[in-house]
Formats: C-alpha cells, structure tokens, sequence
C-alpha cells in the first residue's frame, strides 16, 4: 500500500532526529528528553515543549558508555547512554529522569554528573499502588511542573496542562483507530508500520504527527493487505525502538496485528479525564493509579497486564504470542517467564525470544518465528 | 498472652516440641507439602551438630562468637519452626518492620535469609534446583535461590507476606513470582513502598507504611490484637543498646591492625540486628564480648592477623565464599577486609519517646541502615558517601568491589567509583562476580585477579 504519510512517519522513527523537530527547533521549539513512560507528554506539551522519548537507535557501540556502566546493566542502558554521550542526543534541551528501573535511573545520575544536557528533574514512581501512592507520583509531577518553569522560564498554568491532555488524547484516538484496521483478516498495513507509526509518536511535534496519522488513516480506508496472513501475533515487549524486530518476525508470513508494549497499544489503550478541576491528578490517575499494568515495575500489576493480553489475543483472533526480553532487564525477563507461564496454562501458543537491543540475530529469530508458525500449524491441523 | 522469647521456659517448651517435630520429621514425613518446614527442622539439627563439634574443640581453637551466633541462629529457627508447626502467624519478609510484628507476637523470616541457612549447610542443593527452574540466568543468585525456594517449597509456608520494592529490581519481581505462585500467591501480602529521597518527607511518608502494616496485622492477620507501643518500646531500648555496641565496635575496626575481620563481623552485624528477633539479651551479650574482646587486641596491638600488611574495603555485602578466600588473602598477602557494606556502621539512634519519633526512627533506620537498601536507594551518593568513609576511617589501602551481578544500580557507578577511589588516592580493583554464587567466577580466577591487583599496585610488598 502506497501512502506519503506512512512513508513519513516510518521514515521518522528510523532516524533520531526528523525534519520536524528540526523545523520545531528552528523556530526556537524545545525538545525535552525522558526514559520510557512515567513522564505525561501532556505536561511538556501543555508547556508548549516537544516531548522526546530517548532511545539509542542507531548505536552500534558502548565503547563510550562502558566507562560508566558495566556488563551486568543492559543493552539498551548502554546503547542509550553512548548515543547520548557521543553527541547523538545534542538536540534535547533537557532531560528528565524516572526510577523505572535500576539501570535507567542510574543513566540519568550519570547523565547528570558527565553529560552536557540539563538534567532538570527526577519523577518518582512509586511501585506499589493505591490512593496516596498515586498522590506521592502527582507530587512529583507537581514538581516537574515546578522545575519546568525554572529552567525554561515559563508558566505552565493548570488551563495548559489540559490543553496538553486534550491534544494527546486526540492522537490516542487516532491511534486506537490505527490498531482498529489491523481488525481485519487481511490488514492493510505490516505490523512494522504500526509500530513505526507508534515510535514516531513520541520523537515529533504531536500536531504534525496528529496530521500525518490522519491522512494514514483516510489513506488505509477500505484498504487491503497484500494476502492473509500466514499467522496473527501479538508482540510483548519492555523497550522495543526498532522495527527490524519486527520485520524479521513478519518476514516468515505472519503478521503482528497487536501488541503489549509501551510503543504501542499500552500508550494508547486509555486517556486522561478532561475537564477536572486538577488536571496534574488526573494525570497521576490515568498514568499511574487506573493503569497499574502498563509496566512489570509495578507490583502486583502483573495479573492486570496478563488480562490485558489475553482479552487482545481474542479480540484480535491472534493465533500466537511472541515474548521478547532483553539479556539483565530482571523485569521484562521476570515477567516474560510469568507471562509464558499463563498464556501456556490458558492453552494460548507462545514463543520467547531473548534478544539484544541492537539488533543482530535476524537469522536466529527467523528460523524460531517459523518454527513456532509450524508447530501452530500443526497443533491447529491435529 | 505475650510471648517472652527470652522466657527459658517458654525456650524449653520450643525446644522440646521442636526436637519432637525433628524426630518426627526423620521417621515418618517425606517431602511432601511440609517440606519447608521439614528443612527448617534439618538446618538447626545442623547448628546443633555444629554447635557440639565446636564445644568439643580443643579450647585454643574454640570461637566462642561463633558458636554464640549459631546459638542464635538456631533459637531463631526453632522459635520460626514452633511458630508454622502451631500455626501461630508467621510473615515471610525482607525486613523493614524493625520489631513491630516480632511485638505483636507475629513471627518472621527472610526468605532470602533463610535460604542461606539452607545454602550454608545443604552442599548445593538448593543451586541444583534453582538450576533446574527456568529463571533468567543473569539475575542475582539470592533472588534466583529464593524464587526456587518458593516455587519449590523449599521454603516454608507463611501465613502472608510482607513484599518490598527495594533495595533491586529482583527483589521486586521475587515479589511478582510470589504473588502468581499457587500456594504463596493465595496468602494474604503485604507492600510497602519506598521512597526515593533521604528528607521529612521520606520519613513521613515511611512512618505511614508503618500504620497502615499495623492496620493490616490488625485486622487481617491477629484480628483481636492491638498493637501496642511499649512492647516495642522494651525490645527496642535493647536494640539500641546492640546498636551503640556495634558502633563501637567499627571504632575499634579503625585501628591498626584491625582486631577482627570485616567480613565476620558484617555477618554477625547483619544477621543480629535484620534476621534474628530483636532485643535478645543473648545478642548484647555477644556483641558485648566482641567489642571487649577487640578492645583488648587494640590495647595489646594484636590484630585479626599476625601481621596484617593490606586493609581492604569491600563495597558490597560479604560474599558466601567469603571465608577460603580470606584465608587465602590472609595467608599469601596479610590482606584482610576491615569493612564493607554489611558491617559498615551508618546507624543513629532511634528517639523513642513518641510513636512518630518511634516510627520515623524505623523508617530511617530501615532505609539508611539496612545493607544494600542504603546503598541502592536513592541517588549513587550514599554509595559514595560510604566509600569515602570506608576508605578513610578505616584505613583501606584500596578498595575490591565484587562488581555483584545483582547490583544493577551500583554496577552502572563504576566511573563514580573509580573518580572516589582516585581522589582518595587507593587503588580499587572491579571483579564481576555474583557475591551469592561462587559458580558465576570461579574463585579461582577472583584470587587470580587480586593476586595481579596486589603485585601490579605495590601492595604485596
């Protein structure tokens, strides 16, 4: 299928920086960087910030990074850390840094005592849930505010905060619709162009990619794939930036028409309440106190999340789940091995795959993508 | 009806039921659903038959402190076994509560404690079967041997669980596989959560996980049981007491040669304040004759060693094959471990007039003092705090970091560390080891290691 816009778009979330965010910065447009999802795009856009999700795409090394981090912290911390060190990340203004694990916290410190991008807040996350753990991540969110304001001298009133939640609900929507025409038995789009769509998301403007997404989406309308798919998968994934992950499991046949990951449906699947009288809490509600399963971090958020999967694997008559984690990411690997273990006892089919974060083992992953497609086949014939 | 632990009376009945249940456990039950009760009977046989060997040493050989710490260890084990054998409450925990379960007559054990009484004595069993489960190989061995322990039922059953999200991302996913395993997964579970920062607000913050535990035993573990102030009060005052002693004991490690091993003490430090009961007077007397015992080596210049030729900070928790590579470091190279993250010394007393001063004490005293959750919370600077102190007051010569696999957060320090260690002008080797599993580094390559660590700095002069 031909479209401009997906070609955009899939263009953008190969590439660390876009004509978009150039033009954004040419116009004095600041781009502030965070790690994975516990940072509201909203509050940055609502200051009138562009939000960038760091990632470290495009590394290939962690001869810079090794200096600071060791073998026992993982590929993407070491990835990430030497693009931002060598220079590859000069665009962001600043950097914001979350708890969200014990590998990316420890970037950000780094980041903060040797890099030469402002660290300008830390948020908090809390772990366990409830009323005044969510409160304590509003209070949080209620400094970054604070931190925003100092070191970029502006005002981010409560009226921009919700303008920021209406903007991104919006692109949500859009997205849901997105993941809506993977519905049908011959989707009109690759699973790597949904997820290319998804990373481009938070790497660019929203109200650029807001247009671009809708002309995606009047361009895929009544739109059909090239055949049916050998296979439905649904991809579980921690950190996930690449699409060749994706290409090399789609190149067997089979088609991810859904997913469990944070550059994915997991940004999406719910929005921020509009309209309240304190939109930092609604933030805090929706980020973290409605939706404890976006993340293995949270604990006791697990069974929520294995839920979550298995209502996609029905909605979205998946035949297969592909479990992907990286080698030191206790989190992703813990809840991988968990994850297996339910989705085997409810007699739904999954492959695992470790993987590095960079990505190398095309062959391997190929030849296990095929073989699990067989053994479906074959569980399917018998 | 409280319980006195310290009631000999009430120790006599525990242990005579205990010796009981042993017997029983060897003539009539398999390994059957009470195997992890079965295995808290077989380690204090083992204590027990410890304990005798040692009496029956010649007394030029006997170590009187060892042999009382295994007398605590295994009162200890005897009061959990008598607890789950009577099916009065017992919580599996990671140690923050500071005492108040132990007052309100609720039973404790850690299962990554636990588990290394079992690794201490069962020959590596307990690595055979963690082997066997398909847990990701490149977590920390504890973890790894305490997610076994309880997909296993190597570990007994306790009545809830108490999780924690610090001091490392395992910890917090042994949490998640507690709570999706068929047995654990049904009990009732307790979470507290840690803040990130040292401030009021921290403490605060703490002292309310603290009341809505209360709460918690309260009404859904002991309904009927009140909590009650005083009884923490009085085991606290003694617990105060061990913990002046243990300062004073660091002290007295300062000097030169040190009088005991870092790496003995931490063990005796950490088990006696985290995993056994609290307030025992049995522990002050322990932690009284060491510090006599060292004050008199420092008076004579007697040191751990007769000629102690390299001091050695240790950044990380003592590793269980700790004690022949000591050996070794102490007969090649006059090298000893003055202090490390288990018996370095942070602890300020706790104000025990009030139930906030009380609370917020605890609250401190569980982020700022328990190893590993001190050095991991947070920003790296405590870690780096404690280097500086370990380093100066301590005397080191230079600094041996294990490079612990487990330790995510303090692994991805290692150019902090190294600036540290430059600027206060001590070499510091970095191994990479998993300080649980002597498997991951053979101990072998690490002696090969330090061994070119001390030629290549001058140290083994």
């Amino acid at each position: 299928m031909e479209s401009k816009a997906l070609e955009g778009l899939r263009e953008i979330s190969s590439s660390l920086t876009n004509d978009y965010m150039g033009r954004w910065k040419e116009q004095g447009g600041k781009v502030v960087g965070y790690f994975y999802s516990y940072v509201p795009d909203e509050m940055l856009v609502g200051a009138g910030i562009m939000p960038y999700r760091i990632r470290g795409l495009g590394s290939t090394t962690t001869m810079v990074s090794d200096k600071y981090l060791t073998e026992s912290n993982c590929p993407a911390s070491r990835y990430t850390m030497d693009a931002i060190m060598s220079g590859g990340m000069d665009f962001l203004d600043a950097i914001v840094g979350t708890n969200i694990c014990d590998h990316v916290r420890r970037v950000y410190e780094n980041i903060n005592l040797y890099g030469d991008i402002p660290c300008i807040s830390f948020v908090f996350v809390p772990r366990v849930t409830g009323e005044h753990h969510t409160a304590t991540y509003a209070s949080f969110l209620e400094k970054l505010r604070g931190n925003i304001e100092e070191h970029f001298g502006v005002k981010v009133s409560d009226p921009d905060i919700e303008e920021g939640i209406r903007t991104c609900n919006r692109v949500r929507a859009l997205q849901r619709r997105l993941y809506d025409t993977m519905r049908a038995d011959n989707p009109p789009l690759s699973g790597a162009d949904v997820h290319a769509v998804m990373i481009a998301a938070e790497c660019m403007p929203k109200q650029d990619y807001e247009a671009l997404l809708e002309q995606l989406l009047d361009d895929v309308a009544g739109e059909e794939g090239d055949g049916t798919p050998a296979s439905r998968f649904l991809l579980s994934v921690g950190e996930l930036d690449d699409l060749r992950f994706v290409e090399t499991v789609e190149s067997q046949g089979g088609k991810v028409v859904t997913d469990s990951m944070l550059y994915g449906t997991l940004a999406c699947c719910s929005d921020v309440k509009e309209g309240t009288a304190n939109p930092i809490a609604a933030l805090a509600q929706r980020y973290f106190g409605d939706d404890p399963a976006l993340c293995p971090r949270i604990i006791g958020g697990n069974q929520g999340r294995f839920e979550y999967v298995a209502r996609l694997v029905k909605d979205m008559r998946v035949d297969g789940v592909i479990l992907c984690s990286m080698p030191f990411c206790e989190q992703w690997e813990f809840e991988q091995r968990d994850l297996g273990s339910f989705l085997r006892r409810n007699g739904i089919p999954c492959l695992s795959i470790t993987n590095d974060y960079i990505q190398m083992d095309s062959g391997q992953i190929k030849t296990r993508v095929q073989a699990f497609q067989e053994t479906m086949k074959g569980a399917r014939l018998q | 009806m409280k319980v006195n632990i310290e009631n000999p009376a009430f120790k006599a009945l525990v242990s005579a039921d205990v010796h009981f249940h042993i017997w029983k456990t060897a003539h009539e039950r398999a390994n059957g659903l009470s195997k992890g009760i079965n295995r808290v009977y077989m380690n204090i046989c083992c204590y027990e038959r410890e304990i005798t060997r040692r009496r029956n040493m010649p007394e030029e050989e006997r170590d009187r402190n060892l042999e009382a710490l295994y007398e605590l260890m295994r009162d200890y084990l005897l009061l959990t076994a008598f607890m789950l054998e009577h099916n009065m409450p017992v919580q599996a925990q990671w140690g923050f509560d500071g005492g108040i379960a132990q007052s309100m007559m609720v039973g404790a054990f850690c299962p990554g404690d636990l588990i290394m009484h079992h690794m201490y004595w069962d020959g590596g069993e307990t690595f055979a079967v963690y082997d066997a489960l398909d847990l990701p190989d490149d977590f920390c061995g504890l973890v790894r041997c305490a997610c076994a322990g309880v997909a296993e039922g190597i570990l007994p059953t306790p009545t809830y669980v108490t999780g924690m999200p610090a001091p490392c991302d395992g910890l917090a996913m042994f949490t998640q596989l507690v709570k999706n395993d068929p047995v654990w997964g049904k009990l009732p579970e307790f979470q507290f959560d840690a803040p990130y920062y040292d401030n009021d607000e921290t403490w605060a913050y703490l002292a309310d996980e603290l009341r809505r535990y209360i709460t918690f035993v309260e009404t859904e573990i002991s309904p009927g049981t009140k909590f009650d102030l005083d009884a923490l009060r009085a085991l606290l005052v003694k617990q105060e007491h061990i913990m002046e002693l243990w300062h004073e004991f660091n002290r007295l490690m300062m000097c030169k040669p040190a009088p005991y091993s870092g790496w003995r003490f931490g063990d005796v430090a950490w088990k006696c304040t985290q995993h056994i009961p609290i307030g025992q007077q049995k522990t002050v007397d322990l932690f009284e004759r060491m510090v006599a015992e060292a004050e008199e080596k420092v008076k004579k210049g007697e040191g751990f060693i007769p000629n102690e030729r390299i001091r050695i900070y240790w950044p990380d928790l003592r590793p269980q094959w700790a004690y022949p590579l000591e050996d070794w470091m102490m007969e090649k190279y006059g090298a000893v471990v003055v202090c490390d993250n288990q018996s370095i010394d942070p602890y300020e007393p706790i104000d025990l007039s009030t139930e906030q001063t009380i609370f917020e004490g605890l609250a401190k005293r569980w982020l700022l003092s328990t190893p590993m959750v001190r050095q991991s919370h947070g920003g790296p600077e405590v870690q780096l705090q404690d280097l500086i102190y370990g380093v100066k007051e301590f005397q080191a010569d230079c600094v041996i970091w294990p490079g612990h696999r487990g330790h995510k957060d303090q692994n991805a320090t290692a150019n902090m560390m190294r600036e540290c260690c430059r600027d206060l002008g001590v070499p510091m080797l970095r191994l990479s080891t998993d300080v649980f599993d002597e498997r991951i580094t053979p101990l072998d390559k690490v002696k090969q290691q330090i061994s070119e660590f001390f030629e290549n700095t001058g140290l083994a002069r």
